[in-house]
């Protein structure tokens, strides 16, 4: 099941004004498997989240998706072809309840549907005994959590996870690092960060991207992924 | 997010204003019919403003609808005041789709000033076809073909107006109420706190916009219907600026809660309003006050300052 | 008169017409299109000014003096609506509307208390009438169209070619940069509103002795610097003027055809079709379906 592409992105550049975030990228995600991403700051990781969720619209190339055109696609349209989005600072609703957010991501039904997975997966992330809370009243990384949560009650194919671990405290990384390790096969994930120790541990394959580019792409362990991003951080630290 | 009965709670105001009813003199009463009639506008406004969060410059141009589909189908259609409610609320629900849909298609300050644009539009179209809405001038319906005249065998005049408003606005409470706890309620609050998110998460924006105005639409129908049925009277006067800027600061005064806010601050600044009577327009000084009080206020009053969009820093 | 003369006169009065929009509007344009601040008050300054003018009269003084006294009185108000009340939160946007549409009736209240009900005129100081073949003009009208067509012309090269109109963008663009740039944009800003709104009544007071002053003009030209804002492209001065000429002109043409306020009717459904073809207010480079 892992040896065709689930989502491509095939040369695509993006700039902002004058500045150049995405310059003819191209990188495959395949069915199941975590890729991650690093780089410095400013190395067009946002960028690459953006234009693969459909909030970026990129200047030039395409994003294939289970060999589909998605580039015109609208958020919407990828959120129902299964392609979920965590954001670097986390966003809920915080008008809403713990369980109310949850239960909007289950289905996008007026009627409501089913909320098999919701208790579950609020216990698994911790968030069990939260649910009647307002989303406004919970701590930043409870907050990361629900809308993790959310993300995956959404029953995606293909999660882009960016920076999730910006402003968690050691110990909520240590389970946040549990609970992607417990997803491993179920569903693609591209995880964005910026603690190579923490990408390097739960990924199988690395991208290294700088100024816009992948310098490299391998095995997470790797020679070719450790030199290169020993350059990357070295010259930019 | 089952609607329960304890969402009804908010229902204790038509019942104490029907407490009140005996115990009211003649002016307060008339006051109080009349204040109820609006109110039923001011949560038809507080859908959109409240519940997602957009904040209409248009909304008279609804109330209008309302006003002039009732009255003209009165005049011209026929002198049924239910089928003319009925005209009435139709029309402002279809005016209310065209407003919403330049919601879902322009944000911002930008949103407000074509809401206000089209508002007065509207206006100026009703001044232009004078030969059919009696323009600035307006047009007297006759008394038999109201609601007003076909009570008029079992109650006096003040009484049908009190007793239908109350009636009314008891829908509108225990409608906006059910709304709130429904999940289409949770929905809209979703789309008022961050209207990308809810889209990322598979949602059509868009189509919620549209929903929440034209529920907003069959309120304001309804309560521009109203003044056309119980006071005879369409007019020109209804449909300016003024009267879309009413309402904001009702439901501002009104408080954070949907369920209630509307009636109170509608209560409060028609009421005051009242009391500045002796100014000429002193009506409107209450409200040119009131809003420049509460543009102010907006630090001290977290919703407000979340309902006025100011806290949505984002990051992309 | 025949047709062809209707049109001349139609001509003339479009473009003296369209000439007090653009000047009326590139206030606007300043603090709105520019400086992204929705200030609704602005027609009720516009409405000041014609008003001082009347004041001026009955008081016997000068058609001059109101030329001079009433933009520094509108320019005083605008300042201190965005000392005493705008800068206080920061200029947002929700606020703000709200804060402004409140002075706008207070404003009105004012001029309620001060003009009364009634419509008032100020005489012309001069008016020669020009004789065309067929239909004559008066003198007056198209003096006060010329010296406001002026004026914004004058204006766009003051802000386009001095450093005011890069330090007005800077202060609307990003409010940090140019503080961490040393510009101070507080100032910027106070500078922004008083060109604003002295544009604003000098236009009122240029414009008295042909308009009908009444409390309530200002919303009218609220409205229409708005279109013309908008149709002349957001914070571009230069499309503002094209705008504000080229609408004076459908509207007066299509006064020919149709009744005035029809006119306006449709000037404002093509505005609104505008901002809603364009998506206004919507980030560019974002999808959006």
């Amino acid at each position: 099941m892992k040896n065709r592409p689930l989502l491509s992105a095939r040369r695509v550049s993006k700039s902002f004004g004058g500045v150049q975030a995405l310059v003819d990228a191209s990188i495959e995600i395949m069915e199941g498997e975590i890729l991650g991403v690093i780089g410095p700051n400013g190395a067009g990781k946002s960028t690459l989240a953006g234009v693969i969720v459909g909030s970026l619209r990129p200047d030039r190339g395409q994003i294939i998706f289970r060999d589909s055109d998605i580039t015109k696609y609208s958020r919407r349209r990828r959120a129902e072809l299964g392609i979920a989005h965590t954001h670097q600072i986390p966003r809920v609703f915080p008008s809403l309840t713990v369980r109310e957010n949850m239960s909007l991501a289950c289905s996008r039904g007026l009627g409501g549907g089913t909320e098999d997975g919701l208790h579950e997966t609020a216990e698994r992330l911790g968030l069990g005994g939260l649910l009647s809370l307002k989303a406004s009243q919970l701590s930043h990384g409870q907050m990361r959590l629900l809308e993790i949560g959310m993300a995956l009650l959404s029953s995606p194919r293909l999660l882009v996870m960016d920076e999730p671990t910006q402003g968690l405290a050691g110990g909520e990384v240590a389970s946040l690092s549990s609970i992607l390790r417990g997803l491993a096969g179920k569903l693609a994930v591209v995880l964005i960060d910026h603690r190579v120790d923490f990408v390097v541990s739960l990924s199988e394959r690395v991208a290294v991207m700088n100024l816009g580019r992948f310098v490299a792409v391998g095995a997470a362990r790797g020679r070719d992924v450790g030199l290169a991003i020993e350059e990357a951080y070295l010259r930019w630290a | 997010m089952r609607p329960r009965l304890s969402n009804l709670a908010p229902l204790v105001i038509p019942l104490l204003l029907a407490a009140a009813y005996p115990l009211l003199p003649e002016y307060p009463k008339a006051l109080a019919a009349r204040i109820m009639t609006l109110s039923i506008y001011s949560y038809g406004y507080a859908v959109c403003f409240h519940m997602i969060g957009v904040m209409s410059l248009g909304h008279a141009a609804l109330f209008a609808a309302g006003m002039y589909g009732a009255g003209l189908y009165t005049i011209h259609v026929s002198p049924d005041p239910l089928m003319a409610l009925a005209a009435g609320i139709a029309s402002a629900v279809s005016l209310s789709l065209l407003l919403g849909g330049l919601a879902a298609r322009v944000r911002g300050p930008y949103l407000m000033i074509a809401t206000l644009l089209a508002s007065q539009t509207i206006y100026l179209a009703a001044l232009h076809f004078n030969e059919v809405t009696g323009g600035e001038q307006g047009l007297v319906l006759e008394r038999e073909a109201t609601l007003v005249g076909v009570f008029r065998p079992l109650m006096a005049e003040a009484d049908a107006r009190y007793f239908i408003s109350l009636l009314t606005l008891s829908a509108a409470v225990a409608g906006v109420s059910l709304l709130s706890a429904s999940r289409l309620g949770k929905l809209f609050l979703a789309l008022r706190d961050d209207e990308e998110k809810l889209e990322s998460l598979g949602y059509n924006t868009s189509l919620l916009k549209l929903t929440a105005f034209s529920v907003s639409g069959v309120l304001s129908g309804a309560s521009g219907a109203l003044q056309a049925l119980l006071y005879s009277y369409v007019g020109a006067g209804y449909v300016g600026i003024f009267n879309s800027v009413e309402p904001v600061l009702w439901t501002l005064v009104g408080g954070p809660y949907v369920q209630v806010g509307p009636f109170l601050g509608c209560l409060l600044v028609n009421v005051l309003g009242d009391l500045a009577r002796g100014l000429p327009r002193g009506h409107v000084l209450v409200v040119g006050v009131g809003l420049v009080a509460f543009s102010f206020a907006t630090g001290r009053l977290g919703w407000v300052y979340r309902l006025l969009g100011v806290s949505r820093g984002r990051e992309e | 008169m025949t047709s062809l003369e209707n049109l001349g006169l139609a001509l003339l009065d479009g473009l003296v017409t369209g000439s007090v929009m653009a000047l009326v509007a590139l206030g606007l344009t300043i603090v709105f299109g520019i400086m992204n601040i929705a200030n609704l008050t602005h027609g009720e300054l516009y409405m000041l000014g014609a008003m001082t003018s009347w004041l001026l009269f009955q008081a016997a003084l000068p058609f001059a003096s109101a030329l001079l006294l009433a933009p520094l009185l509108t320019a005083a108000v605008a300042v201190a609506i965005n000392v005493l009340i705008l800068q206080r939160f920061g200029h947002e946007p929700g606020q703000t509307i709200l804060a402004t549409f409140g002075l706008l009736l207070i404003l009105q209240q004012t001029a309620l208390g001060i003009l009364g009900p009634a419509p008032r005129s100020v005489p012309a100081p001069l008016n020669p009438i020009l004789e065309f073949s067929g239909f004559s003009y008066s003198g007056f009208n198209l003096l006060a169209g010329l010296a406001c067509l002026l004026l914004a012309l004058l204006v766009w090269v003051l802000v386009e070619r001095s450093r005011l109109g890069l330090l007005l963008r800077a202060a609307q663009e990003n409010r940090l940069m140019a503080e961490s740039l040393a510009i101070d944009t507080g100032r910027v800003i106070l500078i922004g509103f008083a060109l604003s709104g002295g544009l604003a009544g000098l236009a009122g007071a240029l414009t008295s002795p042909i308009r009908q002053i009444h409390f309530l003009m200002g919303l009218d030209a609220l409205v229409v610097s708005f279109v013309v804002v908008v149709l002349g492209g957001v914070g571009r001065i230069g499309g503002t003027i094209a705008a504000g000429l080229a609408l004076g002109l459908l509207e007066s043409l299509t006064a020919l055809l149709l009744a005035p306020t029809l006119a306006r009717v449709l000037t404002l459904a093509l505005a609104l079709s505008y901002i809603i073809a364009r998506r206004l207010g919507v980030a560019r480079g974002v999808w959006r379906y």
